[in-house]
């Protein structure tokens, strides 16, 4: 027998899926097994901090432009000193 | 409360009298946009036009480097007067090189800071206007019906801070000598606002902001001005604004102005009380300006947003390129440009100054004569000046051609944000080189240099070097010697008076033994009267070749003293140079063996500058006999005495290495005298010779690397360091432009002998070769 109408054909299909599943929740999903280590929840995250400026003011924030100011002099560093690696190796019995 | 401001009008003046100047002639004709834009290239034009204002006796000429945003906002320039105007009254005519009249108004103007001008723009930028200064007529200030919509000029009025100083500004016309103006309509955050004053004048102070800005559509606009500090009126087209508080949201208070499609002028009064500069953060500028346009909707819960930046009319921006005279004589003109700024700590600030005469259209013949008040003359076009920071200054240039003179007053505030950093050489050698012109203008009576600050001698201490500064110290110790007794720290002195030494043995030794009287003369303690005896017999030694006198001095020395050792060691070295192999390891050996009962015992060079420590006033760390025990060595355990000896040389030796390659000769030079008096065999067995030989030569001391090398090449047959003693031993003779000698050829004929295979061979065979036959 054909089915011509569409919607006919989705019924049919939804009624079979609901079919199998059922039988898999019915025969057990093995969460009462032994062994059986639940999934970790997850948690439910704190509440979001409150806003303390709108998107405008943030974009303000420094507004406005004192002078330039003068700055210090970056002063003249000392040497980095040259990293030596030498071995020592002791000769007589001590070094044995 | 609505009122006018009276913008526009055009009034003759009948006897103002101005006479000059013009500080930043071109930093008041840039826009101020934020970052500094580059400057465009100068437009190229024949060497002089015809004079086209018959009745104008002298003209200004300027390159248009920058266009304004708007046709309407014409160009803004600012020009100094120079003491060269022929009328009190400021009358131009703008003209360009093909003979077009350009409409032009007058701004501000006043005796100390010149006049500013704004006139419609020419549509060119390839070729150079002229600005035409005529007598007798009547002056045409700016008014908003002139067609022309200057913007964004700030007009500052320091030492003011009330509204009436500002509404004073926006009368325009002539204003009080200290009033200066910007092109500047804020900042990249903030492109409408007033940070401050922005020369770096401290508060209090009144500004005036005329500009324009564009209004993209017909409507009801909502002006909100924030004030930030002091009191701020804002006028639109003419009229005040009223500001209430609509809502308790960012940019609530304002008020609501229509506005047609266009151009507006928008006028801020702002006064500024308090003191200290505006440029600290305890300042965060004094105001700015937001606004809503009618169909736009804002996001985040405001009632205005900030005026951007492209909605702001900006003026084309001028370089005033020449002051010519239409009798072809001198006219003074100049510029005074900040620099960098030495500024350590609490000490002062100094900045270093950039005075640059205009000398294009000057004639051929004309000098250029700087006068600083108090501080002397200097003489030539450009001049580099070192002034503490936040001081009024006048500076007088004079310029001479045959008979004639021409006078200008260059004021300014001394004030820089230039950033600036000593590990830069250019940057250290700038304040050299500007503290010798100075020292060469000064005045003996009465002496600047008496008035110094300690932040001048610290930063002195901090730039030399010893390489370019005998002219300095020469002129300190010849023209202020009581100055520097009094002002320097023993370890200060002492410092710079081995410098000095150190340069003119180089070119003059004879000069350096009446130095070394002198300084003897005045030598306090028994201590630096044997390390002046040292260097006396050291000169003879190394730079007169008077190796009689010289083992006198050292043996008089050797026999007790504080640098009894040290002299011993140069009797060693007059040993080595008279070719006396055994005699000289003789005295190097005896020395190292005390030296060795103490090792350790000197300290080396810790990590620290010595210019740090002289700014502290400590005397610089050198080794002596008697010093405490050294740090950062590795901690060897005892018993290992020979391998911590060896660890200690090739430390030292990395040491001197280094600081000399990476430019810290004070640090070189007393890490060589401390493995000197520690290991003093290393001159013949260690490679003493080769890192002592480079820093002479890396200080351009020629004559003392020489005789060392000559000698260990003719007295060591063969060691790892010969060739390397060679090369540089053929360097010094180059590099001195000497004639080798025949002794110098038959020293180096042997090394060649014994180094055939090596590759230095190669560089023996070029210059014997070239020695043998010069005209090769």
């Amino acid at each position: 027998m054909k089915i011509k109408n569409p919607t006919a054909n989705k019924v049919i299909c939804s009624a079979l899926a609901a079919t199998f599943c059922t039988g898999t929740l019915l025969a057990g999903d093995g969460t009462g097994e032994a062994g059986f280590v639940p999934p970790p929840r997850e948690l439910k995250k704190p509440p979001a901090p409150p806003r303390t400026a709108s998107s405008a003011e943030s974009m303000l924030a420094c507004c406005c432009c004192p002078v330039t100011p003068m700055s210090r002099t970056e002063a003249k560093k000392p040497p980095q000193p040259p990293v030596l690696v030498t071995k020592i190796k002791e000769e007589g019995a001590s070094a044995k | 409360m609505i009122h006018h401001l009276p913008a526009g009008r055009i009034l003759g003046w009948g006897s103002l009298f101005f006479i000059l100047v013009a500080a930043d002639v071109e930093a008041a004709g840039k826009g101020g946009r934020g970052e500094p834009k580059p400057e465009a290239k100068p437009p190229e034009s024949a060497a002089f036009t015809e004079w086209q204002v018959q009745d104008s006796s002298l003209r200004y000429k300027l390159h248009l480097i920058e266009k304004p945003t708007h046709p309407s906002a014409g160009y803004f320039v600012h020009l100094p007067d120079g003491g060269i105007l022929p009328d009190t009254t400021v009358t131009t005519v703008v003209m360009t090189e093909d003979g077009k009249v350009i409409p032009s108004y007058l701004l501000w103007q006043n005796a100390e800071n010149g006049f500013s001008m704004v006139f419609a723009d020419p549509g060119s930028q390839e070729r150079p206007v002229y600005v035409y200064v005529q007598s007798g007529r009547v002056t045409q200030l700016w008014n908003p019906e002139s067609g022309i919509t200057p913007s964004a000029i700030l007009c500052t009025f320091p030492g003011r801070d009330s509204l009436n100083s500002a509404l004073s500004l926006s009368k325009l016309g002539r204003v009080e000598p200290s009033v200066h103006l910007e092109n500047h309509a804020g900042n990249k955050k903030a492109p409408f606002s007033i940070g401050g004053d922005m020369t770096g004048r401290p508060r209090p102070g009144s500004f005036y902001l005329l500009s324009y800005v564009e209004a993209a559509e017909a409507g009801s606009y909502w002006i909100a001005p924030h004030i930030i500090d002091g009191k701020c009126d804002v006028s639109i087209d003419g009229i005040k604004i009223n500001p209430q508080e609509r809502s308790k949201k960012w940019g609530g208070t304002g008020a609501s102005v229509n506005l047609t499609k266009g151009l507006h002028r928008v006028e801020v009064l702002q006064a500024a009380g308090g003191t200290g500069p505006d440029s600290t953060n305890k300042y965060d500028g004094l105001m700015f300006l937001t606004w809503r346009p009618p169909s736009e909707k804002l996001k985040g819960g405001v009632e205005a947003r900030i005026i951007k930046d492209w909605e702001i009319v900006r003026s084309g921006a001028c370089k005033l390129v020449a002051v010519e005279a239409k009798n072809g004589g001198p006219v003074a003109a100049a510029t005074a440009n900040p620099g960098l700024c030495y500024w350590f700590g609490n000490e002062e600030p100094l900045i270093l100054y950039d005075l640059s005469a205009l000398t294009s259209g000057q004639p051929a013949d004309a000098t250029y004569t700087w006068t600083f008040p108090k501080e002397g003359e200097t003489e030539g076009p450009d001049v580099q000046w070192i002034c503490p920071a936040f001081r009024e200054y006048k500076v007088r240039l004079t310029v001479k051609s045959g008979q004639d003179t021409s006078t200008c007053v260059v004021p300014f505030f001394s004030y820089s944000t230039k950033q600036t950093n000593l590990e830069k050489a250019d940057q250290r050698e700038a304040f050299r080189k500007a503290l010798a012109t100075m020292l060469k203008a000064f005045p003996r009576s009465p002496d600047p240099v008496a008035d110094w600050s300690t932040a001048w001698w610290n930063n002195l201490m901090r730039t030399v070097e010893g390489k370019e500064e005998e002219q300095i110290l020469t002129r300190l110790f010849t023209d202020h010697p009581d100055i520097l007794r009094r002002k320097l720290t023993p370890g200060q002195l002492f410092t710079l008076q081995d410098l000095l030494l150190d340069l003119t043995q180089r070119q003059n030794p004879r000069e350096t033994l009446q130095w070394i009287q002198k300084f003897l003369s005045d030598a306090s303690t028994a201590s630096r009267r044997s390390e002046l005896k040292l260097r006396e017999g050291e000169v003879q030694m190394y730079y007169l070749d008077d190796r009689r006198q010289a083992e006198k001095i050292f043996t008089e020395m050797s026999g007790l003293g504080d640098h009894a050792e040290r002299a011993k060691i140069r009797l060693g070295d007059l040993a080595f140079l008279d070719g006396d192999l055994n005699k000289a390891t003789a005295y190097y050996a005896d020395v190292q063996r005390r030296a060795r009962s103490r090792r350790n015992a000197a300290p080396l060079f810790s990590g620290d500058l010595v210019t740090n420590q002289l700014v502290q006033g400590g005397p610089p760390q050198t080794a002596q006999p008697n010093s405490p025990p050294a740090q950062g060595l590795p901690n060897i355990a005892a018993g290992a005495e020979q391998k911590r000896g060896a660890l200690q040389e090739v430390s030292l030796s990395e040491n001197v290495r280094s600081l000399t390659d990476d430019g810290f000769p004070l640090e070189a030079r007393q890490t060589l005298l401390t493995w000197e008096i520690e290991f003093p065999l290393s001159k013949i067995s260690g490679d003493y010779i080769l890192r002592e030989s480079a820093f002479h030569m890396k200080m351009g001391d020629w004559k003392r690397a020489r005789p060392m090398l000559e000698a260990y090449c003719r007295q060591i047959d063969a060691s790892s360091f010969l060739p390397g003693a060679t090369a540089m031993l053929i360097s010094c003779v180059q590099e001195a432009k000497e004639t080798p000698s025949a002794s110098l050829i038959e020293t180096l004929e042997k090394v060649k002998d014994r180094l055939k295979y090596h590759p230095v061979a190669g560089d023996l065979d070029r210059f014997l070769s070239n020695a043998k036959n010069p005209s090769n």
